[in-house]
């Protein structure tokens, strides 16, 4: 046995140039299926831990019915808005939910002495710190009282500080805010980019404030966190009947979980990674192919010695294993150089870019290699067969 | 003790080219006991080659019986048959045919390993077969680097290394000069005064004349079969 291998070894040794070419096939394709499972995996590990920074007991009420079950959404009624009463009735009435926090969006242009630029700007209440798992860091958050009184205080993020501030307290400092005065009151702990989106480079302003600066009274979006991740349903239930009855008996808002919406983006992932991890395995199928052309041409070559090694003994299993072996080795070689070439490429990504999430998962390696020693074995088995199957007097008499 | 090595009774074989039947070998008999040095000879083209494939356990017959050590042939699967050719017969064929990529005793060594002996032992035989030849100082060369004479008798010590019952040489000397021609029949010589048993094809007068029985073949069949001088030492 292992003087077959080693036998297989040396006849891949002699044609270094071509064993190495042929073996390029299946380095490609098992460096790409690795490069790219390792992204998909990645960008899905990424997401579930955003998702997971963010609480899984949060659910997100928006207006409007997004989840279009069946039937169009009528085209009558115009979206419903989602109102501060809402949220106060919500908070009121609901026994799964722990705390709500209403939002309100907009954009500011946001100038201090000469610097000014264009920043997102959320009206919030107090509860959106513990909801969002969102804190100040220096200072004070929006209070309660400064929604109650449309208070002009606003508290930014890192970046925001970064760009207007530089180097200088802002804490006191006055800021324009679309023409109005604010007064800074708190800075928000660094967080980073989620999903791409920097979370520092935010403006948080008293909820009834941002409804006066961008003249509106409905609610952006609604984020409620239920009391714990058990309840997440309940809670979800618990929403649509209160509001329900508020909103004439019609379902117009939409109701989304942050767990739901998890599993929803983990299944879609997890395809997705399949099948580019399926696409980029064709390739290794055209690396087989390569092999097994190889083969045929290395069978016919050795036709004479093939001869020989049955006219001295060599029974038919053994020219089939030589060659077999000749073939599984070329594939597992080229699929071992492949996972090093895949996985190098992935750490030098996270290397370089940290931004892209590339995780090299050990089942896609394992898989990989699996798949092309899988490769050598089949696409190896016509030519071993075939020089297996050769006549004695035939394969000596050739030249 | 006459032991049979080979038996053949009435063995017919034809090649087919197209829809063309070349018939090669016409009812032939011939048996070879063992300790016989036969010589096969006859012109070019007239079946000596086939008989040996056949003889050799690489070709089968169209019809007939062949005997090797008592076993009938026709009734062999494939892999009976390589373990025969691999453990009895030892084969020599007028150009070599030793492998070019791998040394001289690796050559000599890869019967024993296709018979399954320990690479330790194979090498040890190995090397004996081919001190037994001469050639005990050309263990690492290949074969290109080899004479015409040397690359036979490194053929040679690869067909007698597994020790076996009959040795078969298809025109040894074709391909060689008729100086080192003679060492090759010398070392045939040694083999027959061992105990061995010798089949050897030629169409040269003066090979044939070292044998203890010259067997002339025409256009596929026997056509004298004569002993001289030498016989059974029994
Ligand atoms: N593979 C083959 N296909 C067709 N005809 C063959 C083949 N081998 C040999 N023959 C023919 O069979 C006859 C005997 O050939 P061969 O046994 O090689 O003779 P020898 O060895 O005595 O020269 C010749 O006529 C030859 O042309
Ligand atoms: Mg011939």
């Amino acid at each position: 046995m292992l003087d077959i291998i080693f036998m297989a070894l040396e006849s891949i040794m002699l044609n270094k140039v071509r064993s190495f070419l042929t073996m390029l096939g299946v380095v490609i394709g098992v460096a790409s299926v690795i490069l790219l499972v390792s992204l998909g995996e990645g960008t899905r590990q990424y997401v579930s831990q955003e998702l997971l920074g963010v609480g899984t007991n949060l659910l997100v009420i928006t207006p409007g019915k997004t989840e279009t079950t069946g039937h169009a959404p009528p085209q009558s009624s115009t979206t419903r808005k989602l109102t501060y009463d809402d949220t106060m009735h919500l908070k009121r009435n609901a026994f799964t939910l722990k705390d709500i926090a209403p939002i309100v969006i907009g954009t500011a242009k946001v100038k201090y002495i000469n610097r000014s630029r264009d920043i997102l700007t959320l009206g919030v209440t107090n509860s959106f710190q513990d909801v969002r798992n969102l804190h100040v860091e220096i200072g004070s958050f929006v209070s309660d009282e400064d929604v109650e009184f449309h208070r002009k205080v606003a508290v930014i993020g890192r970046t925001v500080k970064k760009e207007l501030f530089e180097d200088e307290n802002p804490l006191g400092k006055m800021v324009w805010l679309s023409g109005v005065k604010y007064r800074i009151v708190g800075i928000m702990e660094k967080k980073g980019l989620s999903f791409g989106f920097d979370i520092d480079d935010l403006v948080f302003i008293p909820l009834k404030s941002a409804q006066d600066l961008f003249d509106t009274d409905k609610m952006t979006e609604i984020l409620a966190e239920a009391l714990n991740a058990e309840k997440v349903e309940m809670a979800k239930e618990e929403i649509i009947q209160i509001l329900k009855k508020r909103h004439d008996n019609k379902e117009d808002f939409s109701v989304i979980t942050q767990a739901s919406l998890l599993s929803t983006l983990n299944t879609i992932l997890k395809v997705l990674t399949y099948v580019i991890g399926a696409i980029a395995g064709i390739s290794l199928i055209v690396g087989g192919i390569g092999i097994m052309n190889i083969m045929l041409v290395s069978v016919q070559e050795r036709t004479k010695e093939i001869g020989i090694r049955k006219a001295i003994g060599a029974q038919n299993s053994d020219i089939l294993k030589q060659f077999l072996f000749e073939s599984t080795i070329i594939s597992s070689f080229g699929g071992i150089i492949g996972i090093l070439f895949g996985a190098g490429i992935a750490y030098a990504i996270t290397f370089f870019f940290p931004v892209v999430p590339v995780k090299v998962s050990l089942w896609s390696v394992v898989l990989a290699f699996s798949f092309s020693v899988a490769v050598g074995i089949f696409f190896g088995a016509f030519p071993a067969h075939k020089a297996a199957k050769l006549n004695p007097v035939e394969a000596l008499m050739y030249e | 003790m006459d032991k049979k090595v080979i038996e053949i009774k009435n063995l017919f074989k034809s090649y087919h080219i197209g829809h063309v039947e070349v018939p090669a070998l016409k009812n032939i008999n011939l048996a070879v006991i063992k300790n016989q040095y036969v010589v096969i000879k006859g012109p070019s083209g007239s079946g000596k080659s086939t008989l040996m494939h056949i003889v050799g356990c690489l070709d089968r017959a169209d019809r007939g019986s062949y005997y090797f050590d008592g076993h009938l042939v026709e009734e062999l699967s494939d892999l009976e048959l390589a373990e025969i050719r691999g453990g009895k017969i030892g084969f020599i064929f007028q150009s070599f045919n030793l492998i070019p990529r791998l040394s001289i005793l690796k050559n000599v060594e890869l019967p024993l390993f296709y018979l399954g002996i320990s690479a330790s032992e194979r090498s040890s035989l190995a090397r004996d077969s081919l001190a037994r030849v001469g050639l005990e100082h050309r263990l690492t060369h290949s074969p290109a680097e080899l004479s015409g004479g040397e690359k036979q008798r490194a053929a040679i010590a690869r067909a007698i290394v597994t020790n076996p019952s009959i040795v078969l040489a298809d025109e040894p000397t074709g391909n060689l000069d008729s100086k080192t021609g003679e060492d090759i029949l010398k070392i045939f010589d040694r083999i027959y005064r061992d105990g061995g048993t010798i089949l050897i094809v030629t169409h040269n007068e003066m090979v044939a004349e070292r044998g203890g029985r010259i067997v002339t073949v025409l256009d596929g069949e026997i056509v004298s079969d004569i002993e001289i001088i030498r016989t059974e030492k029994e």
